[in-house]
C-alpha cells in the first residue's frame, strides 16, 4: 500500500469517528493542540500524524489503531446487522454472551472488538474470583 | 447505586458493568488505561444503563450499538 492510499484510508477512519462522536475538526485540534490547518490536512489525506499522535486520536476516540490504519470501511459490506455486531471473534462473542446469561455474572464489556476469547475469559475467572471472595458463588 | 473499581485487567478489555443481585451496579474500569480512557470506559458502561441494555437479549448487537451508534 502506497503513502497516498494510506493517507487516504485514515483520513476516511478519522472523518467516521469525528461525526461518529459527534466531534469538529476544531475540537480534534484543541485536544492533540495543534493547529485546524493540521486537522485538516489529516482530514483531507494531505499529511498523517506521528504515531504517538495516532495513538492519542484512539485514546480520544476510544478505539484501536487499526480502527483509524485498516480499511475496515470499504471491505466492510456494511449492512446494518454487520454493524450491529462487535466481536471479530465468534468465541469472544460467545463467552460475552454466556458472562451476560450467567445470572451470577451478568456482566457487559468495553472491549476491544479484536478481543481474543482468552481476554474474556480472563476477566471472567476474575468475576468468579471476586464473588467466591464475597460468598456468593461455590 | 453505583460502586466503581480498578482491576489489572487484559489490556483489550477497557471496562465492565455487572448487575448486581440486590439492584446495584458494579463498574470495573482497568487500571493499566490512562485517565482518560478510564473515563471513556466509565461513559460506556453507565451508557448501558441508560440504554436499558441489561432488558436485552444479545451481548454482540448490545455492544455493537454501543460503539456505533
Amino acid at each position: 500500500m502506497g503513502d497516498n492510499e494510506l493517507r487516504r484510508i485514515f483520513a476516511n477512519n478519522l472523518k467516521y469517528y469525528l461525526n461518529l462522536n459527534g466531534y469538529s475538526q476544531a475540537d480534534m485540534a484543541r485536544y492533540m493542540k495543534v493547529s485546524t490547518a493540521t486537522t485538516a490536512k489529516w482530514c483531507t489525506g494531505v499529511t498523517m500524524p506521528r504515531v504517538d499522535k495516532i495513538q492519542s486520536l484512539c485514546n480520544w476516540f476510544g478505539i484501536e489503531k487499526s480502527d483509524l490504519l485498516e480499511d475496515w470501511q470499504s471491505k466492510n459490506t456494511d449492512t446494518q446487522s454487520d454493524k450491529l455486531h462487535w466481536y471479530q471473534d465468534p468465541e469472544t462473542a460467545e463467552i460475552a454472551q454466556r458472562i451476560f446469561d450467567d445470572p451470577n455474572l451478568r456482566t457487559l464489556f468495553d472491549s476491544a472488538k479484536d478481543a481474543a476469547p482468552e481476554d474474556l475469559a480472563t476477566v471472567q475467572a476474575m468475576l468468579e474470583a471476586l464473588l467466591r471472595k464475597e460468598g456468593r458463588k461455590d | 447505586m453505583i460502586s466503581v473499581f480498578y482491576q489489572d485487567m487484559p489490556c483489550k478489555v477497557h471496562g465492565l458493568i455487572r448487575a448486581n443481585e440486590d439492584g446495584s451496579y458494579t463498574i470495573i474500569l482497568n487500571s493499566r488505561d490512562s485517565r482518560e480512557r478510564n473515563l471513556q470506559a466509565y461513559q460506556h458502561e453507565l451508557d448501558h444503563l441508560l440504554k436499558g441494555d441489561f432488558e436485552k437479549v444479545d451481548t454482540n448487537e448490545i455492544e455493537g450499538r454501543a460503539h456505533h451508534g
